[in-house]
């Protein structure tokens, strides 16, 4: 679990342009749970990752994962341990002469076995579909845009934390890059339990995958909900963020005069409700 | 206009980037690129001023070869680009004096400079913001930033490469915003995107795929090839796959692209109930 309790984040402070980039926020990741942070530029949501590994210190407030006070020296380094953090364009970080080097230096830095590393670096390659005997012993730089992508978040699940902290994965990915992140976070999830923590813009992606959506508007949490609840009662367009388009739609469809459950946000969900009305017509 | 004629491009004599190309580009056209990671769109758009010179084949912008470096300053003159990560093109400390970075290199008079800075900043909404750092701005403001430093070269045609994939749907709007409100002026827009949503707003898409031109027709028709296209990596925009699943059942909303069309078209085969 990780608490995050009144957290408080000031950018320059006491200087002419002093910005609080996050106000008073409490939020509990939940064990297991699939949660998306959502925002628009420079709402906080950066901000507010970042102090999960401990990147960034809190000016008030505190974050504790898995008990673990991150604002405490020793602490923190137990707490970080539980915490895979996956920044944007994570593959510009890919430094080794092979792919196994570099899904292998994590565990390597944990002071694992040669065994254990070698195990683990397989797995995690099978994890992200990098075919262990095809990219093993390739250079980084061979790989296309979307399997750099996936070697660089193997290297973060060969150090199998607890939680996966991604700060938009699939951009800059095509849309088949796109489904086979979202679908290979999906299958973490379900494998080994991992909870995890996106940051994503795309409301279409957070619909199919997210438990609960964090929505953060000029540094403060103004929402923590279901995707139901969210794009059902939240004015997501006043602050600068998409509906999903099945919401987008069904919002529309209210507006012509169709009753429709203003909660739908999900394709097919929509997809058979009309088809229901339309066999009933 | 663009006339693009049998371009091939490789980097390496076993991997060809580009594969027997041919496409023209009419005057005041919107022309979107799509393709999946590495299919080579990006490659094709820098064939267009000059970035890259074809290994063989032959682009012409109104009429000037790419190839013939007498032309070249002429070519990059007409054709803008605007690229993904707007950090990377800005490089001053005021917007006004990074819009006119541009004109001051191409030798304009001081007098008229002053001028395009205005006119540029005016057409992308931002001239309140000429004396601001860029480093203070949005996304979505910094990419505005940097189409009017294009616009102030006086371009007639602007290629915008993945120039909104670094955005938040605000920002995107905006950016997308103003390429319709330019091509509405008489320029000539290229845009390579990820975003199929995105290319449903252009008058034709260009699909490459393994850098072969596969598609070349208006979203109303390529967006009908949804098998197709997943099968190259790309996807339908997610209001047409919503579509394509009501007309699987039967429903009849086959041509709709918007929100819009296909709300109406719904609301048509339903009624609304009352």
């Amino acid at each position: 679990m990780i608490e995050i309790k009144n957290l408080t984040h000031i950018y320059m402070k006491d200087s002419a342009v002093e910005r609080k980039a996050l106000d008073d926020v409490s939020l509990t990741v939940r064990e297991g749970e699939f949660l998306c942070i959502v925002g628009h530029t420079g709402s906080g949501k950066s901000t507010l990752i970042q102090h999960i590994n401990g990147i960034l210190q809190p000016d008030s407030g505190s974050v504790v994962i898995d008990g673990f006070d991150m604002s405490q020296k020793k602490q923190m380094v137990e707490g970080r341990k539980r915490v895979g953090m996956v920044f944007q364009y994570p593959e510009y970080q890919l430094f080794e002469e092979t792919v196994y080097k570099d899904v292998a230096f994590g565990p390597t830095n944990m002071g694992l076995t040669e065994p254990e590393i070698r195990e683990r670096v397989l797995n995690a390659m099978i994890s992200v579909g990098l075919l262990p005997e095809f990219f093993l012993e390739k250079s980084p730089f061979e790989l296309s845009g979307g399997e750099k992508r996936r070697a660089a978040l193997a290297g973060i699940l060969a150090m199998q934390p607890n939680y996966l902290i991604l700060d938009e994965p699939m951009a800059g990915l095509d849309p088949s890059g796109r489904r086979s992140i979202l679908s290979m976070l999906e299958d973490i999830r379900t494998k080994y339990g991992t909870t995890i923590v996106m940051v994503s813009h795309s409301m279409d992606d957070i619909a199919r995958v997210a438990d609960r959506i964090a929505v953060l508007n000029n540094g403060r949490l103004i929402m923590l909900d279901t995707p139901k609840a969210i794009f059902g009662t939240l004015d997501l367009e006043a602050i600068g963020l998409e509906l999903p388009h099945a919401a987008k739609l069904t919002k529309r469809l209210r507006q012509l005069g169709l009753e429709l459950d203003d909660g739908i946000y999900e394709d097919e969900e929509l997809i058979s409700t009309l088809l229901g009305r339309y066999k009933n017509a | 206009m663009i006339q693009i004629r049998n371009v091939n491009f490789s980097y390496s004599s076993d991997n060809d980037v580009l594969k027997d190309i041919s496409l023209d580009i009419r005057d005041g056209e919107f022309l979107a690129i799509v393709g999946h990671n590495g299919s080579g769109k990006s490659t094709l758009a820098k064939t267009i001023n000059g970035l890259i010179l074809p290994t063989s084949g032959e682009v012409f912008v109104n009429g000037l070869h790419t190839a013939d470096e007498k032309s070249i300053l002429d070519i990059r003159r007409q054709v803008g680009m605007v690229f993904q990560n707007p950090d990377n093109q800005i490089v001053t400390t005021v917007v006004e004096e990074d819009v006119a970075f541009g004109p001051e290199n191409l030798g304009i008079p001081q007098s008229e400079i002053a001028e395009r800075v205005r006119t540029a900043l005016e057409a992308v909404d931002m001239l309140q913001y000429a004396r601001s750092a860029p480093h203070m701005l949005s996304g979505g403001q910094k990419q505005r930033i940097a189409i009017a430093g294009v616009l102030a070269m006086r371009p007639n045609i602007i290629v915008f490469d993945e120039a909104t994939a670094m955005l938040d749907p605000d920002g995107r709007n905006e950016v997308t915003g103003i390429m319709k409100r330019l091509n509405s002026r008489g320029i000539t827009i290229i845009m390579i995107t990820q975003y199929m949503e995105e290319a449903a707003i252009a008058d034709r898409v260009a699909v490459l795929s393994n850098g072969e031109l596969k598609l070349l027709d208006t979203p109303r028709e390529i967006f009908k090839h949804g098998d197709m296209l997943r099968d190259m990596r790309l996807d339908v925009p997610p209001v047409v796959a919503i579509r394509d699943m009501l007309f699987a059942g039967g429903m009849d909303v086959s041509d709709a692209l918007t929100v819009e069309e296909l709300a109406r078209k719904i609301v048509q085969c339903i009624g609304t109930g009352k």
